[in-house]
């Protein structure tokens, strides 16, 4: 059976009533990031009902949106207030196959999807400034307020980004807004070794100069390839501060040699977004891993996957190496084990992104947790739903 | 022509075979007054045997191509005009296709180019992205963000509102109505299902009414043309061994006649895979296979025994004869004596063979040439004053589209229409407005 409540009253008494048999909830928006995580299963419990944007104070820089708002709205009425999330979340769609521009707020939030502007930004996370949900015992809760500076009660908000709706079904979400860059300029350092491009990433990211985004394209690595290795780094602000700052960033990459050249706005901004939506390795065939490693261990790790004759057939490096995309050739394990011992060594996750639901029902799709780790997470999922009915499995198979 | 090779330069496959096109040149020039960018430019290097000049140049020195030899390679539309007039038989298609990799794997473009280029490949032939690229809170601001500024001519090319996903172009078996005659693999294509669902709808419809059980194989996708020409070898590669691949499991397991195909432009690129992979040991026997199969709908539609309900009215139509089509697979009369024998009455275009400027991506890597093309081919066609006009290829349809306010469809439209199908949306939308 399927639920679809109009709205939150509704919503508790279907969650209370599951509670009270312990029948699992699946819960859905557009259903774009079904994809994600384990298969989870139980009956299809769809917000789609709930959604429209409630509330939108440009000048105070806050937005209130139903959990099934579709971000494409959402980003299209802030770029009207030249204004936008600054977190620059992903689009996960085209990456799943589920088509692009789908994607909820209320899955946002539940994924906790953040691009390459988290580096400068946070993440979708640290942009939440509270919620209204439902959790798994059936209760209507509210939590935090409009703004960032409230210190009333515990900072759920942290705690519920990311949750893959294991601890409540969000209904409504506030969320802190921001102008927009007048100028964005991408600055592409072409032509060095991959070691040196990713070193220059870090050499920005301490340098004071507000990199936004900080991103090495290896030549030949992914389907959209620049002929070179291409490390780009993205400058944001007011022009003058723009312009100064590529300056100063041309004498700091010095030292690198290799060629330099500028993308203006469009080119910048198609680049971004081909990242940011994780482009070059979504059109290969394949598992596709989100690697987060220390930013100095990003090329170690793709080292060590390349000696250890994996089938790696693209990968690129985000947040100055600290986050690669990989895609491997398919596997039933989806190469969990080798993958994840490479990434242990280093000290990091990996989380298992595409794949078949057969293959993440069978391989730990999140990084394992250590033993008091789990614990916590266990009696947290416990105290929001003591009867696991909400996306049962999706996160991990004991819960 | 002659040429001086070096015998290291010849033990490349791929030079060798381009050598031995080159020698067949007797550099007459009959090309250069059916091409089209000379037409335009009245430049030599922008003429067939001006490229070959230099495309000889370049691989007999073994240079690395410069911005001039890209800037010209770039300018042609691969429309092989040329190679209907070549009275020698110059196979400039695949002469072009293998400088056009050279200069991708020598030349450094400059990195906004690049990037272009990559994101072009990488959009047009993944339905999902081009989708996203074309919608969005406005069409330019979801275009925009996607593509650089150049190709902007996408949006105005762009039609208002997208269709939604056809359930037609999911992988099934559509059975044959009455006596099945044949079995056929359809080829779906990768911008088609997002620009215009109802070329597949209606060939899927048309061909089982006339018996023909037609599958849309699992796997199968972009023809890798678009890729081709924008000189990406190792990707349009990738792409037509998919489809290889996957009509060779669908020959194995329930059997082929034909593959069909109702975008000339792919037609022609899936017609040459044999060629393409005639140098791999594992694929080279298949793609032949596969080659030989492919067919454009047109022909398949002929040898079905095509029958007009008389179910549409007789409407004046100007048929474009696509150059993939009548250069590319020298197929011209198949779809003039079909729409005649649907009851239409057709009229031939003047300059007929000469390009609109669609080619591909090229509208949106050239848009001042191909402008004045699609002005110069809609001078011709409004000069018949006709009520449709009809096509055998996407790109040509939304290129001439674009500036016209007559009715453009696909010719299986009006086939499917003549033989008890609806009346193609674009007539009755033409008609309302």
């Amino acid at each position: 059976m399927a639920f679809a409540p109009a709205d939150e009253q509704e919503l508790s008494q279907v969650v209370a009533a599951a509670a009270a048999e312990a029948r699992p909830l699946r819960i859905t928006g557009s259903g774009s990031k079904a994809g994600i995580g384990r298969p989870s299963i139980g009956e299809e419990l769809s917000l789609r009902a709930l959604s429209g944007v409630v509330l939108y104070e440009p000048e105070e820089l806050v937005l209130i949106a139903g959990a099934a708002t579709p971000i494409a709205g959402i980003e299209a009425l802030l770029a009207s207030h030249n204004q936008h999330l600054a977190f620059e979340p992903m689009d996960c769609g085209p990456l799943l196959g589920a088509g692009a521009g789908q994607g909820t707020v209320g899955g946002l939030v539940a994924v906790n999807a953040s691009g390459p502007r988290r580096i400068k930004a946070g993440a979708a996370r640290d942009h939440v400034l509270g919620f209204r949900c439902v959790t798994g015992r059936g209760e209507i809760v509210k939590s935090g307020g409009r703004v960032m500076k409230n210190v009333t009660g515990y900072d759920l908000s942290k705690l519920v980004a990311g949750s893959f709706g294991t601890l409540a079904a969000l209904t409504q979400i506030t969320l802190k807004t921001l102008p927009a860059p007048e100028t964005s300029q991408t600055l592409v350092l072409l032509g060095t070794e991959e070691q040196a491009g990713l070193l220059a990433l870090r050499k920005v990211s301490g340098a004071p100069l507000e990199a936004s985004a900080l991103a090495l394209l290896p030549k030949g690595a992914a389907p959209l390839d620049l002929g070179e290795n291409a490390a780009a780094i993205r400058l944001e602000g007011p022009e003058i501060s723009v312009a100064q700052r590529l300056e100063d960033l041309r004498g700091l990459l010095k030292p690198f040699g290799g060629g330099v050249e500028i993308l203006g706005g469009e080119s910048s901004a198609s680049l971004w977004r081909a990242l940011r939506d994780a482009e070059p390795v979504a059109s290969l065939d394949g598992h596709i891993w989100r690697v987060s490693v220390a930013p100095s261990d990003g090329f170690a790790l793709v080292s060590a996957l390349k000696e250890s004759a994996l089938p790696l057939l693209g990968y690129f490096y985000d947040w100055a190496g600290g986050l690669v995309w990989l895609c491997m050739a398919d596997a039933e394990d989806a190469h969990a084990k080798p993958l994840r011992a490479a990434v242990d060594r280093l000290g990091g996750h990996a989380t298992l992104i595409r794949a078949s639901a057969t293959t993440r029902a069978a391989v730990d799709v999140f990084h394992p947790q250590p033993p008091a780790l789990a614990a916590l997470s266990r009696r947290v999922k416990e105290s929001f739903d003591p009867a696991h009915i909400l996306e049962r499995g999706r996160l991990r198979a004991e819960f | 022509m002659e040429t001086h090779f070096s015998l290291a330069a010849l033990a490349d496959p791929d030079v060798a075979q381009s050598e031995k096109i080159l020698r067949a040149c007797v550099h007459c020039g009959f090309c250069t007054a059916t091409c089209p960018t000379f037409l335009l430019t009245g430049d030599e290097l922008d003429s067939p045997r001006g490229r070959i000049y230099l495309i000889k140049d370049m691989l007999e020195n073994e240079r690395p191509a410069d911005a001039r030899i890209a800037r010209h390679l770039d300018r042609c539309l691969s429309c092989l005009s040329c190679m209907t007039t070549c009275p020698s038989s110059v196979h400039y298609m695949h002469l072009v296709d293998h400088a056009r990799a050279h200069v991708e794997k020598s030349f450094a473009r400059p990195l906004g180019d690049r990037l272009m280029r990559g994101l072009l490949a990488l959009v047009l032939a993944r339905p999902a992205l081009f989708r996203l690229s074309l919608r969005g809170a406005g069409l330019a601001r979801g275009l925009s963000g996607l593509l650089p500024g150049r190709l902007r001519g996408l949006v105005a090319m762009a039609p208002r509102t997208l269709p939604e996903p056809s359930t037609v172009d999911r992988p099934q078996v559509f059975p044959a109505q009455g006596a099945r005659k044949m079995r056929v693999a359809l080829l779906n294509g990768c911008a088609q299902t997002v620009l215009d669902t109802r070329i597949n709808e209606a060939t899927v419809r048309l061909l089982t009414r006339l018996g023909a059980e037609v599958v849309v194989a699992q796997g199968a996708g972009c023809c890798g043309a678009l890729a081709h020409h924008l000189g990406k070898a190792s990707q349009s590669h990738a792409f037509a061994r998919k489809n290889i691949e996957a009509w060779t499991r669908e020959i194995e397991a329930g059997g082929l006649d034909h593959i069909v195909i109702n975008t000339s432009g792919c037609g022609t690129s899936v017609k040459d895979y044999g060629f393409m992979f005639r140098g791999d040991a594992q694929l080279a026997e298949k793609a032949a296979r596969i080659s030989a199969m492919a067919r454009d709908v047109s022909e398949i539609v002929a040898a079905l025994d095509f029958r007009s309900t008389g179910n549409a009215a007789p409407l004046r139509i100007a048929y474009h004869s696509a150059c993939s089509l009548q250069h590319g697979q020298k197929i011209t009369q198949e779809p003039l004596s079909l729409l005649k024998a649907a009851g239409f009455e057709t009229l031939s275009v003047p300059e007929g063979h000469i390009c609109c400027g669609s080619a591909g991506s090229y509208n949106l890597l050239q848009p001042e040439i191909a402008t004045q093309l699609r002005d110069r081919k809609l001078a011709n066609i409004e000069s018949l004053a006709p009520q449709v006009i009809a096509a055998g290829n996407l790109g040509c349809m939304v290129q001439i589209g674009s500036g016209t306010g007559i009715p453009v469809v696909h010719t299986v439209e009006l086939l499917d229409w003549a033989s008890g199908g609806p009346k193609p949306e674009a007539l009755t939308a033409a008609a309302g407005a």
